[in-house]
């Protein structure tokens, strides 16, 4: 019987975003930073609900839209494992969201008077941390 | 059920036990002079009004408790109907009555009965009873007032008179009364339990059952604005009787009335009466009555046929309590006759039956006992009197013999003997009777009244009596209400020579009271069919009457006058035309609303105010608004 | 209407002068937990009264597990619970007493619920009832309440006076006892953390009338907050549809706007020549307060 994976997220009350919302956000940063690697078992609907003191039917609900996104999947009487995730997306899809994210960041930092090496030193060195973290899993 | 009800018990038990065990230190404290079971009249009415209290203010506080908002839900809304959630919280508040109240009573009688030689009979236990189911019809009341909208509602508890009635009759007539009674009430309570307290009620059988209650209150209430319109002003206007006049002025102003002679003494009202006298004795007798001496029978001497069966109650002439010796002789219902018992050992030592002194009990026989319930008349000799026999009792001698024995057949004593002048008087419901008092006295064998008179009363009451002496005899005068018949009032002046037949001086109608019919007979214009109906069936008792019953007769019994019959039915089509106008104002539904009109038809303008007391508040508060506002 | 649980059709209520619920059509299916929320005297309790056949409507009718409220039989007072605020219990008999005559009384009890539910607050079964706290008097109420198994659940700001720890053991225990039995919940509160956490559904009452029935997250996008520097006329405003409020703020005019998605939102605020109108994010208690609020005088 495959054991269930920690998942640490937070909801807050009082948010912009419902609940439901905060859930799906969450489960989807997990999985994106590896914290949730492939393969691994979600909390039962019942038990992520009293973990986190909210409705059973809000996270039935923010399961079934991970279901829906691709990146979840029911195995019969074992329960929710993370799916591989893979990149459903087109080249062209890909780069223009490349090019989207590329813009805003550019648009928030370019008054801040860095320099171009700067800049690319500092993603650089983010990246790398992320993967140290990855690799630590 | 059963869990609901052990619910309410419990909320008060210990109340109710507390108060048991205050009662019973209490009694058993103060027995030496108040005795529970023998309770004395004052205190036998102070038993039952205090209990009829209690219960309904147990009602009244219970049942708003659980009124309030909440408490009502939580009470109403579970899977148990109504009718079952009525009944749980009403058992047990009758328990809970039974064990605060009643209780204590029982056990004092039982301990009497059971340990001491003490006559008690069935009669002490449903005295009991009687408390009991008395309690029980306040603690309804006090549920339907609890849970009416309209707290004028509270009207009802006058109809509680009727229960605290003092006639002389069997106990079977008071528990039958307390069971209707309380059937009726029950159900008032049972149907104003419902879940919407806010609804109005329409059904037909509370609306008719709920009118019954407020007849008395709702006539009460009618008849005394009378002060407002007619006494008040008159008294500021000065129009009052004059006292200082005499009787036969009044009379040729128009002024009489019946009551005008109670307020005159007896001796001014014979010789009003004697100027009506015709000759040739009219100087004589008006002569002699201008120096005679009068003698009035009191309500003291008035007797009653005891009933057999009739609830205990106590009075001078139960018992025979000697100063020659210890024992006290107490007349038994069950065995009839009366029981010896010393007072200091509170043993029994002997029995007084018909035919003399008993020492054991074995010995009695049949013929022992008395034919009626016999009261002990204590002079300075010692009479038995029963319905229709009076003996005479030698207590040193131990004899008892027949003394004097009422021959009609439907006569009975209505007074104890009175002594009168030199002689003894006594009267039954057809003759009076004189004696002569020597023989009365002392004579061992029977007696022959010296003097008979007979009373022809058209209707079963006891009229005023009042002896005067005369030089050459007496004069007797009679008068009342009822005399010639239901509302018929008169007086009679008799005259009874010492030589010679008694003749019949004069026989007066007079008018019963100077107010016109719509002020003096109130109580039928404003309940023409109801209130008349049960209240002489269960005989008046709205002025708090006790003996003898002076009943004014069923409608049909009595004399109307036409313009007052059609002022009557006047009263009634103008209570229909109003409860038309407020109904259809109120926007009552239509069949309510049509059998109030059938029932202010019926009963009148009581019904006009049983109407506004029924409607909720906020309906007529409505209602009035929407007056003002128009 | 076997279909919803709850369901009124123009139910009208007036109470004295004023309308308590003006044509309400209220429809709740079947299942899950509803949230209703609505200000103080927005006819809330009137609601439930009517409901449960404690008071009758002006007009209208009411049906509750498709029977007619006003003819409730007791039978169907067995499946359907009942909680306020005041937890009104006899406070004279003990707990185990008081367990005991609601177990008799209904058919379905289920003791397993009754015991996981107790078992979230301290109270002892030999204690009279009168001498628990609020919180603990909150909860055996919840206990009996869920172990009665009833088909419909109704809880009128049942956490009102609760303190943290109560409360929490209130909203768990309630919720995970839901999911058991299949209850369908009409949860009523003030308290939006409450709601948040506990409703699929929420119902938005408001001057007696049934404004919302939605989700909570369609909730939040129905309600959009936005700031900009031009000022606009009555009539323009007008065009803007639902608008909650419109206030001046450092010479910034406030504008929230129900009924519109975002996109929408800023087409027509184009549309009157707004061209940069900042959004501000909503949380769901704004949004309601903002609905709730919107027919109440604001600050000028």
């Amino acid at each position: 019987m495959t054991k269930t994976t920690a998942l640490a997220i937070q909801i807050v009350t009082g948010d912009a975003r419902p609940i439901f919302r905060q859930i799906v956000d969450g489960i989807r940063k997990e999985i994106a930073s590896g914290t949730l690697p492939t393969g691994s078992k979600l909390p039962s609907v019942r038990g992520l609900a009293m973990q986190l003191t909210i409705n059973a039917n809000t996270v039935a609900k923010a399961y079934n839209e991970l279901t829906d996104l691709g990146l979840v999947e029911s195995k019969k009487g074992l329960g929710l494992f993370v799916t591989q995730q893979q990149c459903t997306l087109s080249e062209e899809e890909r780069t223009q969201k490349l090019d989207q994210a590329t813009d805003v960041f550019i648009n928030e930092i370019i008054s801040l008077g860095f320099s171009h090496r700067e800049i690319i030193e500092h993603i650089q060195g983010q990246l790398q941390t992320i993967n140290k973290q990855d690799k630590e899993r | 059920m059963f869990d609901l009800f052990k619910s309410e018990y419990q909320r008060y038990q210990l109340f109710a036990w507390g108060i048991c065990l205050l009662q019973l230190v209490l009694w058993s404290t103060f027995s030496k002079f108040f005795s529970v079971v023998e309770p004395q009249s004052e205190l036998h009415l102070f038993i039952i009004l205090g209990g009829v209290a209690v219960g309904v203010l147990f009602g009244l506080v219970s049942v708003s408790l659980h009124r309030r908002k909440n408490h009502w839900i939580y009470l109403m809304h579970r899977p148990l109907s109504k009718g079952r959630i009525y009944f749980a919280l009403s058992l047990a508040g009758a328990l809970l009555l039974f064990i605060a109240f009643i209780l204590p009573f029982l056990v004092n009688v039982l301990i009497a009965d059971v340990t001491t030689q003490q006559v008690v009979e069935a009669r002490h236990y449903t005295n009991v009873l009687h408390a009991f189911l008395v309690m029980l019809c306040g603690y309804t009341l006090g549920q339907f007032i609890a849970l009416a909208n309209n707290k004028l509602a509270i009207g009802v508890l006058f109809s509680l008179t009727y229960l605290i009635l003092r006639r002389q009759e069997s106990v079977l007539y008071f528990l039958l009364l307390d069971s209707m009674f309380l059937l009726f009430s029950g159900y008032l309570a049972y149907a104003s339990f419902r879940v919407n307290l806010a609804a109005e009620q329409t059904s037909k059988r509370f609306i008719a059952i709920a009118m019954l209650f407020i007849q008395p209150v709702a006539v009460v209430g009618l008849i005394s604005l009378k002060a407002f319109y007619y006494h008040i002003p008159l008294s500021l206007t000065s129009q009052q009787y004059d006292l200082a006049k005499p009787l036969h002025e009044l009379e040729t102003q128009g002024q009489f009335d019946y009551e005008l002679l109670r307020k005159h003494t007896d001796l001014e009202v014979m010789q009003w009466l004697a100027r009506d006298i015709e000759q040739p004795l009219s100087d004589t007798i008006q002569r002699q009555l201008k120096l005679a001496k009068t003698n009035t029978l009191s309500r003291a001497h008035f007797y009653k046929p005891q009933h057999k069966h009739g609830f205990y109650l106590h009075t001078r002439h139960r018992q025979f309590a000697l100063e020659t010796d210890t024992t006290k002789w107490v007349f038994s219902h069950s065995d009839m006759l009366f029981v010896g018992i010393d007072r200091q050992t509170g043993e029994r030592v002997g029995f007084l039956g018909r035919t003399g002194f008993v020492d054991q009990a074995s010995q009695l026989t049949e013929s022992n006992k008395f034919a009626d319930v016999a009261v002990a008349i204590q002079t300075n000799a010692h009479y038995v009197q029963t319905k229709n026999k009076l003996y005479q009792v030698d207590f040193e001698n131990k004899r008892i013999d027949l003394k004097f024995a009422l021959t009609g057949s439907e006569e009975h004593f209505t007074s104890t003997p009175v002594p009168m002048f030199d002689v003894i008087f006594m009267s039954s419901n057809q003759q009076v009777y004189l004696f002569n008092k020597v023989e009365f006295v002392d004579s061992l064998v029977g007696l022959a009244p010296i003097k008979q008179v007979s009373l022809d009363f058209a209707y079963p009451t006891l009229p005023e009596i009042v002896m005067a002496e005369v030089m050459d005899g007496y004069v007797l005068m009679v008068h009342d209400g009822n005399l010639f018949a239901a509302l018929k009032a008169g007086a009679k002046l008799i005259y009874l020579p010492h030589e010679g037949d008694n003749i019949t001086l004069v026989s007066k109608e007079v008018q019963l009271s100077a107010l016109p019919d719509w002020l003096h007979q109130q109580k039928l214009m404003f309940s023409p069919l109801v209130l008349n109906i049960v209240d002489n069936l269960v005989h008046s008792t709205l002025m708090f009457n006790s003996e003898p019953s002076r009943g004014e007769g069923f409608i049909w019994q009595r004399p109307i006058d036409l313009n007052f019959s059609l002022l009557i039915v006047f009263c009634c089509l103008l209570t229909v035309a109003s409860i038309f106008y407020l109904g259809k104002k109120a926007k009552l539904d239509d069949k309510t609303h049509k059998f109030w009109l059938l029932i202010s038809l019926i009963t009148g303008p009581t019904a006009l105010i049983a109407f506004l007391i029924l409607m909720p508040w906020p309906k007529l508060q409505g209602l009035i608004k929407r007056e003002s506002a128009a | 209407m076997a279909n919803y649980i709850i369901e009124t059709r123009a139910l009208h209520k007036r109470l004295g002068k004023k309308v308590a619920i003006q044509s309400l059509n209220l429809k709740i299916a079947q299942g899950g937990i509803h949230a209703v929320i609505g200000a103080n005297g927005a006819g809330k309790s009137t609601l439930f009264r009517i409901l449960l056949g404690l008071d009758a409507p002006t007009s209208g009718e009411s049906f509750i597990l498709g029977h007619n409220s006003q003819s409730l039989e007791p039978e169907h007072r067995g499946r359907i619970g009942y909680v306020n605020e005041e937890h009104t219990l006899p406070t004279w008999m003990k707990v185990h007493e008081v367990t005991a005559m609601q177990k008799n009384l209904y058919k379905n009890w289920r003791q397993d619920l009754y015991d996981s539910v107790i078992g979230n607050f301290k109270v002892e079964q030999s204690q009279k009832v009168s001498a628990l706290s609020r919180g603990e008097r909150a909860g055996l109420n919840l206990a009996m309440a869920l172990a009665q198994a009833p088909e419909v659940l109704i809880l009128d700001e049942p956490t009102l006076g609760l303190d943290v720890v109560a409360k929490q053991a209130f909203l768990e225990a309630l919720m995970f006892t839901q999911a058991d039995i299949d209850t369908t919940i009409v949860y009523c509160s003030h308290q939006m953390e409450e709601i948040e956490r506990v409703a699929e559904q929420l119902i938005v009452i408001e001057n007696g009338e049934m404004k919302y029935n939605e989700c909570p997250e369609k909730f939040s996008d129905m309600v959009t907050y936005w700031i900009f520097d031009e000022a606009l006329s009555e009539s323009q405003l007008s065009t803007l549809g639902n608008v909650l409020s419109a206030r001046i703020i450092d010479e910034q005019t406030h504008l929230v706007l129900a009924d519109l998605e975002a996109a929408e939102a800023l087409e027509k605020l184009n549309a009157l020549g707004i061209e940069a109108a900042t959004q501000v994010p909503v949380s769901l208690d704004k949004a309601i307060a903002s609905i709730l609020a919107k027919n109440h005088r604001a600050p000028k």
